[in-house]
């Protein structure tokens, strides 16, 4: 495991769970079971670290024309309290890194990107800050900030002990307030498709974070929840359809074929990636991003193909066990003229056939799982 | 040692174990390997009747992290096969001795009970990591 990074929560985990190395980090991949923790979020609350993120602040008279140029969407109309979901574009309309954007004053953004970008995306930012001498700042506090999520049915039962008014956020909202005169920040987001929140919080040491931890710890404790690490974090959003940047997109995937369109807003001025989205658009696209529900419990795993009467269609880029669903799950491409819901497909594994069918994401029933159900707890 | 270690089965250093009843030997996978893999969530059972040769990977078992073989400690022919994990196969999590069997193979060749390791002899290579 050599040299991998650690977050402030390192001794933490090593002592009650199983460590592995993600993304250059030191981190818990499950503490009792995966399949455990992904149901304590579904049915319940499940506490993550997930401090190995990347939290870089973007600030200055030009942010909004700045972030405007580099992402994807329309950030002209993110309100201060508010998070978008968003894109960083290469040239070619290829993904640099998927993220989020949380407008914490009219001039002020924190970005929060994916713990293997962390030092790409930044270099990206600040090399680009250029093309029009834009008076903006650009700041790396990965290290200087923790994050958790909590997240699941009862996540806001946690939070209201934290932060009173924290249960009155919508989705995608946020507020910012004080932790032992820390900032804090506390958003209505989250990577599992449960309702959730996720903590930033700023430390000048590893004790302030411990700290904070163990007081939501003790919170999600009472409520019969569990600390959750990223065996469960990888199975909750391929449920959910969440890509996971180095799987199911990267520099050669564009917004398109991963169905991420939606956060493209074509209509802006000029992005960067705009003008080859715009060629791509006229020649179209010809794989599609979907999800598939095996027969089986085998689990498909990342380079696994894609069949349809016997002609290779696709490939899977994603795959877990789905502990709701009981049957292997993933996130594959499919040539765009089969990726159509419940197209019935076959997987080849280790030279047997397994039948699966096509799916659009959530995998799950949306009326009894995820942010969007029915039933109350 | 954090794992059990049956004194009365024998072992592979792949991590089988073999309880023999007669000619008739008993294989599953030790609760080392049950630990290792984590979360099983698929068997790929092998058919009754079929012929396995000492060191053939005759079966795997899937958890959610990862895909492991399940090599033949013994020659034989598979007599019967453990159906209940097609349905829970985290009984081998939970049971990795006793409800957790995979197969029972009739043995083909006595000789190759000779081979196989010993409980303390099994504790020594795990120990040894």
């Amino acid at each position: 495991m050599g040299k991998c990074k650690k977050t402030p929560l390192y001794e933490f985990h090593k002592e009650k769970g199983h460590i592995v190395e993600f993304a250059g980090f030191c981190m818990p991949l499950y503490y009792n079971s995966i399949i455990q923790e992904h149901l304590s979020v579904r049915n319940n609350v499940g506490l993550f670290d997930v401090s190995h993120m990347g939290r870089i602040i973007v600030e200055g008279k030009d942010a909004l024309e700045y972030l405007n140029y580099v992402t994807a969407n329309d950030v002209n109309k993110l309100e201060e309290g508010r998070a978008q979901y968003t894109l960083l574009l290469n040239e070619n309309g290829g993904i640099i890194d998927d993220l989020i954007i949380y407008r914490t004053s009219d001039n002020k953004y924190l970005l929060v990107v994916n713990a293997g970008n962390r030092e790409k995306d930044y270099k990206w930012l600040v090399n680009h800050l250029n093309n029009y001498n834009w008076e903006v700042n650009i700041k790396n506090v990965s290290d200087k900030t923790i994050m958790f999520a909590i997240q699941g049915p009862k996540a806001d039962l946690v939070m209201e002990n934290i932060y009173k008014e924290s249960k009155n956020l919508r989705r995608f909202s946020f507020l910012k307030t004080v932790f032992n005169n820390r900032e804090l920040l506390i958003s209505r987001t989250g990577y599992t498709g449960e309702d959730g929140f996720e903590v930033i919080l700023f430390i000048n040491n590893k004790e302030e974070a411990i700290e904070f931890w163990k007081l939501i710890y003790n919170y999600v404790n009472k409520l019969g929840g569990a600390l959750c690490g990223l065996g469960a974090r990888d199975s909750l959003r391929i449920e959910a359809g969440y890509c996971l940047y180095g799987n199911d997109i990267d520099e050669n995937t564009n917004p398109i074929e991963a169905d991420l369109f939606w956060v493209v807003k074509m209509y802006k001025d000029d992005f960067i990636g705009k003008a080859a989205l715009e060629e791509i658009l006229k020649k179209g696209v010809s794989k599609l991003r979907i999800g598939v529900i095996l027969e089986s419990k085998v689990v498909p795993r990342p380079g696994y193909k894609v069949y349809s009467n016997g002609n290779e269609i696709g490939f899977v880029t994603s795959g877990t066990y789905s502990p709701i669903l009981n049957k292997g799950i993933g996130i594959v491409y499919v040539n765009k003229e089969y990726a159509i819901e419940g197209k019935e497909v076959n997987l080849v594994i280790r030279n047997k056939t397994y039948r699966g069918v096509l799916k659009k994401f959530p995998l799950y029933d949306p009326n009894k799982y995820g942010f969007r159900r029915k039933n109350t707890v | 040692m954090k794992y059990r270690i049956p004194d009365n089965l024998y072992y592979t250093s792949t991590h089988e174990w073999v309880r023999i009843i007669d000619d008739t030997a008993i294989i599953g996978i030790t609760d080392y390997a049950q630990d290792m893999l984590h979360d099983i969530v698929f068997v790929d059972l092998p058919e009754v009747g079929r012929d396995i040769k000492k060191g053939e990977a005759f079966m795997e078992i899937e958890s959610v992290k990862s895909v492991a073989e399940v090599y033949a400690p013994i020659s034989g022919k598979i007599i019967e096969v453990n159906d209940k994990l097609n349905d829970s196969p985290e009984i081998i999590n939970m049971s990795p001795y006793e409800d957790g069997w995979l197969v029972k193979v009739k043995i083909s060749n006595k000789e190759e009970i000779n081979e196989l390791l010993d409980a303390p002899r099994y504790k020594s290579i795990i120990e040894e990591g």
